[in-house]
């Protein structure tokens, strides 16, 4: 928790608590299955940030803004539409990992 | 002034992203996933109980110890343990981060002379229990996090999840969504009684008070209080409706003891207030509206719709364990409990009662039930 008392704990600090560990649910936990997961996952990530450099990058270069356009951008319906097909078709190929 | 209240609570991009894709997992994991749970009960642990004991299980007590043994029922869990977790994290970056001008905006408006409506705070109110010291939905610090100061934690926490579902498009737990637009619950009341003009309006445990402006919208002639025992969610239901130059009334009070007068309200309403409460404080509450109401007035409640005889086994089991595991810990209470015979405990004659199921698209159904006294 907070080592000021009078400072509101953040939500990040409350998440922390040592009393939020979560309990055990599954008896035999497959490691295989876990470590495809994990393994799958950094892969996407690490090509998402390589590609996101590059984006920035050449953003910049060219007169774009970079960063702060980013975070001024709105996506139009079919980018949005895109986006969310894609996370649910990796979550579901994540589930299909871990109960198959 | 500063900028309002949702002007201020928006995610960054990076915020968005990994709220987008815990709506998603949510979906996913109380969806598909927990239907596998269904195939795997009529497919395997059914007929296997059936044939050792000559019948089916009768009830979730006898089911619960065959889903417990299964590996696809334990990954669910620890599923739906982790999503939430992840919910309250990436929810939280956003409130951490905006809480400043969240409160900075609470505070201009509790300080303002030209209000529409009020605010009564009343910090010696003793919380309840056990859900004073509850975290509900294991909500990081519970519903009154920082009441000595109102601050705005909670209600942004419950705020930024009702904005997290409804971002992730086409959210749906396959069970009932957790809100209903004021709107909406005002046309399911004018189905049912016609001749409902309400002039005074009560909400009670409004939270942020979304249905609570909804209704008001929906009837701008009438005078409209909500009520919540928790005094941050009642400072930040204030500002919203100030935000949205709505003219409502908030007050931190108990349901079950109002102070309000005898025959004061002719509407009072609740969301998803009932099963977060237990058996003799939900009678009382029934016999505080009973006394509240006006002749011809009219209670109206939403609810979860999960009473045993109308859902499975599987349901029944799943639903078990998110109340032990999930911080949904007064369900099991709820729909155990006969309404119509606690609404009748309460004082409402057999005419005035009613308890009823309304189909919501898809598989998603409300319970709805409440009363309209005498005339
Ligand atoms: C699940 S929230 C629902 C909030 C709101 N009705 C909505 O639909 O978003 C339940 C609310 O009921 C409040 N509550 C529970 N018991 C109460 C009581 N006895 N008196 C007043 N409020 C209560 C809680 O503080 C919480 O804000």
């Amino acid at each position: 928790m907070s080592k000021d008392k009078n400072q509101t704990p953040s939500v990040a600090e409350l998440m922390l608590d040592s009393q939020r560990t979560k309990p055990a649910f599954i008896t035999n936990p497959n490691m295989d299955q876990v470590v495809d997961v994990v393994l799958r996952l950094a892969m996407e990530i690490s090509v998402l940030r390589d590609r996101m450099d590059i984006y920035e990058k050449l953003s910049e270069e060219n007169g774009f803004g970079g960063t702060e356009k980013i975070e001024a951008f709105t996506a139009d319906e079919s980018l949005q539409t895109k986006q969310s097909e894609r996370r649910e078709k990796l979550v579901q190929r994540i589930l299909h990992d871990l109960s198959s | 002034m500063s900028k309002t209240f949702t002007e201020t609570y928006q995610p960054n991009k990076e915020e968005s992203s990994r709220q987008a894709f815990v709506g998603t997992l949510k979906k996913c994991v109380n969806g598909a996933l927990e239907q596998k749970i269904h195939a795997l009960y009529e497919e395997k642990l059914l007929p296997e109980y059936t044939e050792q004991h000559g019948k089916p299980p009768e009830s979730r007590a006898e089911a619960k110890s065959l889903f417990e043994k299964e590996h696809l029922f334990q990954l669910w869990g620890s599923a739906v343990y982790t999503s939430q977790d992840l919910l309250w994290e990436t929810v939280g970056d956003t409130v951490d981060r905006i809480l400043e001008s969240a409160e900075q905006r609470a505070s201009e408006i509790d300080a303002s002379d030209n209000k529409l409506g009020s605010l009564s705070l009343n910090q010696e109110l003793e919380l309840p229990e056990p859900i004073g010291s509850t975290e509900i939905h294991r909500q990081p610090g519970g519903y009154f996090f920082d009441s000595e100061k109102n601050g705005l934690t909670s209600p942004l926490l419950y705020y930024g999840t009702i904005q997290l579902y409804t971002a992730a498009k086409g959210f749906s737990t396959g069970k009932t969504k957790d809100t209903f637009g004021g709107h909406a619950m005002a046309q399911l009341i004018t189905q049912r009684f016609p001749d409902t003009k309400p002039t005074r309006i009560l909400d009670m445990g409004c939270g942020i008070g979304a249905l609570t402006r909804g209704l008001k919208e929906f009837w701008p002639e009438a005078e409209v209080h909500g009520l919540d025992l928790s005094g941050p969610f009642m400072r930040c239901a204030h500002m919203m409706a100030e935000d949205s130059q709505l003219e409502m009334h908030f007050h931190q009070l108990d349901a079950a003891k109002t102070g309000f007068e005898n025959n004061s309200f002719d509407l009072i309403v609740s969301q998803i207030l009932f099963h977060e409460t237990w058996d003799e404080k939900l009678v009382e509450i029934m016999q505080e509206v009973k006394r509240l109401l006006s002749p011809g007035g009219v209670f109206f409640n939403i609810d979860v719709p999960y009473q045993p005889d109308r859902i499975g086994i599987p349901s029944q089991v799943t639903n078990d364990w998110q109340v032990i595991n999930n911080g949904e810990p007064f369900w099991t209470g709820f729909v155990d409990t006969n309404i119509d015979a606690a609404l009748a405990k309460a004082g409402f004659d057999e005419q005035e009662r009613f308890t009823d199921y309304q189909a919501a698209g898809g598989n998603n159904s409300y319970f709805l039930f409440g009363a309209q006294v005498a005339p």
